[in-house]
């Protein structure tokens, strides 16, 4: 050799060719390409010859010599297949005869998957359902929605909705659209039908609807069922629902507040799920005949319709980047405080999509990702519990493995055969998780948004998804045991007794059993902490007094003769007229509000309507200034704001800034008052600005201060009184503090979901705990046998053997803690009460003392079985 | 003999039989590139190499380790009688199909 510093062949190529080639001979092939590059260096320079040597490497990887080596040095002397069917069979059997022999820990284990996987084969199934969303449509391609994107001094947001003007614009302005539709959510009427009153929640939109989106009509005409105002067409349900046995079109509806309506079409039965849902459409004259909008608030308002696009077949998204460029500007000029840009959105990529504002879909990646992560927290520990009982009966199995692996058998063929035990027993666990999956669906779907979207009986596909889940479970839980046997050497296996080292449990399974204890601690702090919050809502101090206040829907019922009956009648201390029930969300809405010196500047406020009584009453606290009068003057209107109301509009700071106010572009107005902040709305809202008119016109509640005694009597008057006044209305009567217990019903949903997964978790440690606590029995009768003989005492037993198990516990709740303090104080807790107190150290205590509780009555139970037994019988058995 | 003899076949081995004594793995693979002008793999030429030896054309045995090969021992490769036979065979095929060919095959 000429050069006197060899160049080395790339290491890479070759280190990865020893490892592809396993076992095979391959000196000669790997002296070749050695041999060959050390020519290319000197010929062709070094890069060009690592090239070379990189290519050479490939083809002999791929090439039939390899192949061949490679399959005469597994298998010495003859050729058989890989892990034939009749090895398979083989496998399947001693898996079988396994499980027979070990029947409690083969019950535990199936029991355990079985749990562990019912989450997540509900939540396969609630996947299953959302990646078909909206697959039915037919122009799915060519549709997009246009969402709005807001940028303020506070935050960015995109709202899945846009103002009203986009729809104009693109109708009028713009070309290369072929159907354009509007969707409002905003028709909700109350249907008296019968003498039931059924509230339907449906959509506005246009007669573009049909042609757009791929939905039928049983009767009516597609083309025409939308273009007159108040004309609505039903779905099936609902047409079934008001007219079993009748086509309903021509007929007419009739409306508690919004009028008559027309039926004039019904849809044909179509696929659930569709992120667009109705019990009824109807037309968006209708909307506009009963609410005019100014050309400001067209611009304004962006939160209320969804506006979608069906492109002509040649346009592209990218075609009308210009238009929205220039509507995005237009809005910019009704706007000072934010800037505006539109986008548009894909329709197949809105149900999963991004997280929206006012998005019409609840599936967003977001959530099916946190789904997917529960699905997950329940499935690990069961999966751990399997890996720890099969290495936990590793002593029982040595002997068999030692004596496979003496007749021949591969490190890979004891590793399949793991994986196929594994396989087997989730398969089995699989059958008992559809069980439970059919039991608890119906009850989980009511846990989950959106569920009237789902359909989650058992289809082909559903079941084809499960099967495929359970093997791949199978798989994870049996690629563990199955690399721990066959690393087993078969000579110390045979040889050895039982050392007394192999008998403690590694550290690799007691951490492993930490982990499930931490996660079931978590959530059974969760329910915990759930409960707390659930009990100081009900008994916040919501800012007014809520106790003993009773509602009274007006109905459209004469207010002030009703004021006069109701306050004549014993038992009432007070009474007041409000057009929404304080401490309840119910109906809010907005209207901007400008100062009268600086019209430039608005500002977002709810407004409520009540009258002069409504703050005594209900004990409202006036910060400053004064209550109503009993009349209100029309021109200068004087109205109560929040503090809330005053923290936000800064510019009122000096004593020079007027109180006067412009309301909602029209109304002139003064604050005469500032009311001291209350949750107007639920306690998982902030407290917003919010503006109090002086009006009984818009009020729809009575609100009665009443005494505590004789409730019952009081409210049969009160019932006798309305009906001298309306007979034809029914009389209906609420406790404000009970409806605003029933608000927070949602929270129980979540402690629902809470207890049972923390139920599962906790169940799913438990078993694993067990399983570990019986294999440990077995294990040391003798050691037990012997310290009894020396005379250890029953705690001193207690104490040995109780602590090794006990001390994982121990250490589990050193770090679930902190975890759960600081998830469920910082995160959690804001999202269900903005106005908590925090975590406090009872709920986690008493969490604490639960797990120890569950978790120690297996402990306790094992050490008391190997303590009472006779050690004599115990030594003695051999 | 069983098994076909292919055209690149008949090249390796005729190659082996040029090769003598020398015959291993590369030796072949760029006799064949120099002579017949081809771009092969090594890759190639052990596939090609392993068919033959299942077919019972060639043998092979390990030469000792050499110093210039790190170490690394050579591949040699000898015909086996059913090659000649096998090459003979082809050959006289070819033969009689020159003598018996109605076109002029000679180049002019």
């Amino acid at each position: 050799m000429k050069s006197e510093r060899k160049i080395e062949s790339p290491r890479l190529a070759r280190s990865f060719f020893k490892w592809w080639s396993q076992r095979a001979d391959t000196d000669d092939l790997l002296g070749d390409i050695d041999e060959y590059f050390q020519i290319n260096v000197d010929e062709k320079g070094k890069s060009k010859a690592q090239f070379i040597y990189f290519r050479q490497v490939l083809s002999l990887s791929f090439s039939y010599a390899l192949k061949k080596r490679k399959r005469s040095a597994s298998y010495s002397n003859y050729y058989y297949p890989k892990n034939s069917i009749s090895m398979f069979k083989n496998y399947f059997k001693i898996a079988l005869r396994n499980f027979a022999k070990q029947k409690l820990f083969t019950l535990i284990n199936i029991g355990g998957l079985a749990m562990g996987m019912s989450v997540s084969l509900l939540i396969l199934a609630v996947l299953n359902q959302v990646v078909q969303f909206d697959d039915f449509q037919e122009n799915k391609d060519d549709i997009h929605r246009v969402v709005t994107n807001v940028r303020d001094q506070e935050e960015n947001r995109t709202y899945a909705t846009t103002s009203q003007s986009i729809y104009d614009a693109f109708n009028n302005d713009y070309p290369g659209i072929q159907n354009l539709t509007r969707i409002n959510y905003g028709f909700d009427p109350i249907i008296i039908h019968q003498d039931n009153e059924i509230e339907l929640s449906g959509v506005y939109t246009d007669p573009d609807y049909f042609n757009m989106f791929s939905f039928d009509l049983k009767s009516g005409d597609k083309n025409t069922a939308l273009s007159e105002p108040n004309s609505i067409i039903l779905s099936s349900e609902m047409a079934i629902k008001f007219f079993p046995d009748k086509n309903p079109v021509g007929l007419i509806l009739n409306s508690k507040e919004m009028g008559d309506f027309k039926i004039t079409g019904v849809l044909e039965e179509h696929p659930r799920q569709t992120h667009l849902k109705f019990d009824a459409l109807a037309s968006y004259s209708s909307l506009e005949q009963r609410r005019s909008i100014s050309v400001t608030e067209k611009w304004q308002i962006y939160w209320r319709d969804y506006v979608y696009l069906h492109f002509e077949e040649d346009k592209s998204p990218t075609d009308f980047g210009a238009a929205l460029n220039d509507l995005s500007a237009k809005t910019n000029e009704f706007y000072d405080d934010r800037t505006i840009t539109y986008d548009l959105q894909a329709f197949t990529k809105i149900s999963p999509g991004r997280n929206l504002n006012n998005d019409n879909t609840p599936f967003d990646w977001l959530m099916t990702i946190l789904l997917f992560f529960m699905g997950f927290l329940i499935l690990i520990p069961a999966c751990f519990n399997y890996t720890n009982l099969m290495i936990a009966r590793a002593l029982k199995r040595a002997k068999e493995i030692g004596i496979r692996k003496v007749v021949g058998s591969s490190r890979k063929q004891i590793a399949y055969q793991f994986i196929v035990e594994a396989v087997i027993l989730t398969s089995i666990a699989l059958i008992g998780t559809i069980f439970i999956f059919t039991m608890i669906r119906a009850e989980f779907s009511n846990m989950v948004a959106g569920s009237e979207m789902l359909d989650l009986s058992l289809t082909p596909r559903m079941i084809g998804w499960f099967i495929v889940f359970g093997l791949l479970t199978g798989l994870g839980a049996g690629v563990f045991p199955a690399l721990y046997f066959s690393k087993i050497e078969p000579l110390q296996s045979l040889k050895t007794e039982i050392s007394t080292k192999s008998v403690s449990i590694s550290v690799v399974r007691k951490s492993l059993m930490v982990v499930q204890f931490v996660i079931s601690l978590v959530f059974i702090i969760g329910i915990g902490v759930i409960i707390k919050q659930h009990k100081d809502m009900l008994s916040y101090n919501l800012g007014f007094d809520k106790n003993n206040v009773l509602a009274v829907p007006l109905k459209g019922i004469d207010e002030q003769l009703l004021y006069n009956e109701f306050s004549a009648t014993s038992g009432v201390n007070s009474i007041s007229l409000s057009s929404n029930m304080p401490g309840l969300e119910a109906g809010l809405n907005w209207t901007t509000v400008k100062q009268t010196d600086n019209l430039e500047d608005s500002l977002l406020a709810y407004q409520i309507f009540i009258d002069e009584n409504f703050i005594p009453s209900l004990g409202f606290k006036i910060k400053w200034g004064e209550n109503f009068e009993s009349t209100n003057q029309k021109t200068n209107e004087r109205f109560l704001v929040n503090e809330e109301f005053m923290r936000i509009n800064r510019i009122i700071n000096s004593e020079g800034d007027s109180l006067s106010f412009e309301i909602a572009g029209q109304q002139k107005g003064t604050i005469v008052g500032v009311i001291e902040n209350f949750n107007f709305m639920q306690l998982n809202m902030d407290i917003s600005p919010l503006i109090l008119r002086q009006s009984t016109e818009e009020a729809r509640y009575a609100l009665l201060k009443v005494n505590g005694e004789d409730i019952i009597r009081t409210i049969d008057q009160l019932e006798k009184k309305w009906e001298t006044i309306d007979q034809d209305l029914t009389f209906e009567s609420f406790f404000l503090d009970h409806r605003i217990e029933e608000s927070y019903e949602s929270t129980l949903g979540i402690l629902k979901i809470f207890s049972f997964l923390g139920a599962l978790s906790i169940t799913i440690s438990c078993i694993g705990l067990l399983g570990m606590v019986v294999y440990f029995t077995e294990n040391r009768v003798k050691e037990v046998a012997v310290r009894k003989i020396m005379g250890a005492s029953l705690m001193d037993l207690y104490k040995v053997l109780g602590w090794s198990f006990f001390r994982l516990l121990v250490i589990a709740t050193l770090i679930a803690t902190p975890i759960a303090y600081i998830f469920y104080d910082k995160a959690f807790v804001n999202m269900i009460n903005k106005y908590n107190v925090g975590v406090g150290w009872m709920e986690i205590l008493l969490s604490i003392l639960f797990m120890f509780a569950l978790g120690g009555l297996p402990i306790l139970w094992m050490v008391k079985k190997i303590s009472n037994v006779n050690p004599a019988n115990n030594l003695r058995m051999e | 003999m069983k098994g076909y003899l292919g055209e690149f076949e008949e090249l390796v081995l005729l190659t082996i039989a040029n090769l003598g004594e020398d015959a291993y793995g590369l030796a072949i693979l760029r006799d064949i590139n120099e002579r017949a002008k081809r771009n092969l793999s090594i890759g190639a030429i052990h596939s090609t190499l392993t068919r033959l030896e299942e077919k019972g054309f060639i043998t092979s045995y390990q030469g000792e380790p050499t110093k210039e090969r790190g170490g690394r021992r050579k591949r040699y490769f000898e015909l086996t009688s059913s090659a000649i036979t096998g090459l003979n065979d082809m050959k006289s095929l070819r033969d009689q199909l020159w003598a018996n060919a109605k076109v002029e095959l000679t180049l002019k």
